[in-house]
């Protein structure tokens, strides 16, 4: 489904990301982990398109997709949440969807129909909200929902652009256990339905949710591999596990 | 339907624009027709701008150089229709075919270059384009130059109206306006409007969508100077005269200044603005002819203490409303 192949991106001489080449398969869950500074969201703007690699490419079901501006990409079957709440604050919850909706729906070029009647629109938007247990809150403006709620709208606004692969990048960031809870259950809804590559930080999350994991370290991937397997990963375990257990103790 | 105070004070100043040449004809002050016929068309101006202004955040400082095709359009023309005997070039319907043409090409070309830039640099530029125009006008003296034009007819309609009477024009004026409001409301609620709004709020995201910002911001670029290019014709026929400071920077400022105090991204905050503009205008200059010493402050006060401009105040008086009756149903 998508096929990293030597991708390099530097900042002013850092490397972000530096020579990563990995495999997702289609309907895998696949975590990327990593501390902080592992160059995890250049890898995420990488694919998404937002920023472009130095060198390297991106194969996107079968298309390279390296050098595809972002709008297209979103037509060829990415969508990503983001890690900071990236959403319509003024709009209505259910205007948010629908939006999303909308852009797969032709063109916008419509000046005389009012789009907040448009069925054909609306219901989607509805039924995503559903699979993400936000419908209680659709007429409710975007801006006055929790945390927790804005990511759960970011996924619905990402499953409305039909994709055949997710991209979340830390959607469990900030939330309280109840809330991570409730987006571990949306989750394990979701896999298998799409392919998810999953960047986290939370390690229980990670090893219940994923398939594969990759391990970034310095823009590095250390590993590709099961959870069982990252876990006995000896390298993995002095990178980066270790050092995570002692920061948390 | 629901009579809150701010549809009231709305649906009263519509009613009360439509009245004004009657109450005018009827108390002998036929200045006040002409007065009105000012805010309409300037109201029409903003009401374009606050569709892209208001509505998708781009923040066009250039906006009055559609006021000037309008303008020169109907000077231009009238002024071979009379010196050159064409009389085709006289005609109102042509004026407005003409201007609605070319302020929409120079709306294309102004915003396929400034729209690649945001935020001070789309301000610049816009403004940059605005006085290029502006100069042109200046140093053209075919066409009056400097000193302008003055008209010797109006706009000709084949004696279907006849806009040499003030009253005339001033519902042509009021017709106008109201088909600009109209065509803004059905454009805002509908699916290229939530694109444009969507895109003022969360560019990025709506990138990441799909949405291919750029030619949806081009089009309500284009489409908002093409409206604007009207609101020239009229004033140019209003005024009876053109010269280039109907498209000066300052005018773009004022337009600007109209939305702000109306109400940002509202339907009839533009008008409501357009209004008390004009009227603050006369009411201060009556006073003192520094007039904007009192007015600049005024702004402040409105800019800092009334994000919503006049038609926010009417919002936060339509919930005090709406508790005040309750407690009473209570």
């Amino acid at each position: 489904m998508l096929r990293i192949n030597k991708l390099v991106k530097s900042f002013g001489g850092i490397l972000a990301t530096d020579n990563l080449t990995f495999k997702v398969e289609p309907g895998e869950l696949h975590a990327v982990i990593g501390p902080n500074g592992a160059g995890k969201t250049t890898l995420i703007e990488q694919i998404t398109g937002e920023i472009e690699p130095d060198s390297g490419s991106i194969i996107f079901d079968g298309n390279d997709i390296s050098e595809v501006p972002v709008h297209l990409r979103s037509a060829y079957g990415l969508a990503r949440s983001f890690q900071i709440t990236n959403i319509f604050m003024d709009m209505t919850v259910w205007d948010n969807v629908a939006l999303a909706v909308q852009a797969h729906a032709g063109h916008s070029f419509h000046f005389w129909k009012n789009a907040s009647k448009e069925q054909i629109l609306r219901e989607p938007a509805f039924e995503y909200l559903q699979q993400v247990g936000l419908e209680k809150r659709a007429d409710d403006v975007a801006g006055n929902l929790s945390h927790g709620e804005h990511r759960q709208l970011e996924i619905a606004m990402a499953l409305a652009t039909r994709p055949k692969m997710l991209l979340l990048d830390e959607p469990m960031a900030g939330m309280g256990p109840e809330e991570s809870k409730a987006m571990v259950e949306i989750l394990q809804g979701l896999k298998r339905k799409l392919t998810i590559l999953l960047v986290e930080h939370d390690m229980d999350v990670v090893f219940s949710l994923a398939d594969k994991i990759t391990v970034l370290v310095y823009g590095q991937g250390i590993a590709t591999d099961t959870p069982e397997a990252i876990r006995q990963n000896p390298e993995v375990r002095t990178a980066y596990l270790g050092e995570e257990e002692t920061v948390h103790a | 339907m629901n009579w809150s105070p701010r549809t009231a004070f709305i649906t009263l100043l519509m009613i009360g624009l439509g009245a004004v040449p009657l109450i005018a004809d009827g108390i002998d002050e036929p200045f006040y027709t002409v007065m009105f016929s000012r805010m309409l068309i300037l109201s029409i101006g903003a009401v374009s701008l606050n569709l892209i202004l208001g509505y998708g955040g781009m923040v066009s400082f250039g906006h009055a150089v559609y006021l000037g095709i309008g303008s020169y359009m109907v000077g231009i023309g009238t002024i071979h229709a009379i010196e050159d005997g064409i009389e085709w070039m006289g005609n109102g319907f042509i004026h407005f075919a003409v201007s609605i043409v070319f302020s929409a090409l120079v709306g294309f070309v102004i915003g396929a270059i400034s729209l690649r830039t945001r935020g001070v640099y789309f301000i610049m530029i816009t403004l940059a384009f605005s006085q290029m125009f502006y100069f042109v006008a200046v140093g053209n003296e075919k066409y009056g130059g400097d000193d302008g034009l003055s008209l010797y007819m109006r706009s000709d309609f084949n004696g279907l109206f006849d806009i040499s009477n003030d009253n005339t024009l001033y519902y042509l004026n009021f017709v106008i306006l109201l088909a600009s409001l109209y065509v803004s409301h059905r454009i805002i609620n509908s699916r290229f409007g939530m694109m444009i709004r969507g895109a003022k709020s969360n560019e990025q995201r709506m990138a990441s969508i799909g949405f291919p910002v750029f030619r949806y911001r081009l089009t309500a670029f284009v489409i908002a100077g093409t409206i604007c290019g009207m609101a020239g014709v009229l004033s140019a026929n209003q005024t009876e005269f053109v010269n280039p400071s109907v498209m000066h920077w300052t005018r773009s400022g004022d337009l600007i200044i109209m939305i702000v105090l109306g109400g940002l991204g509202t339907l009839f905050g533009p008008v409501i603005g357009a209004v008390a503009f004009l009227f603050l205008e006369e009411f201060l200059s009556g006073i003192t002819e520094y007039w904007q010493l009192i007015f600049g402050p005024m702004l402040v006060l409105v800019v800092i203490f009334a994000r919503g401009g006049i038609d926010g105040m009417l919002v936060l008086l339509d919930g005090w409303w709406n508790r005040y009756s309750l407690k009473n149903k209570a």
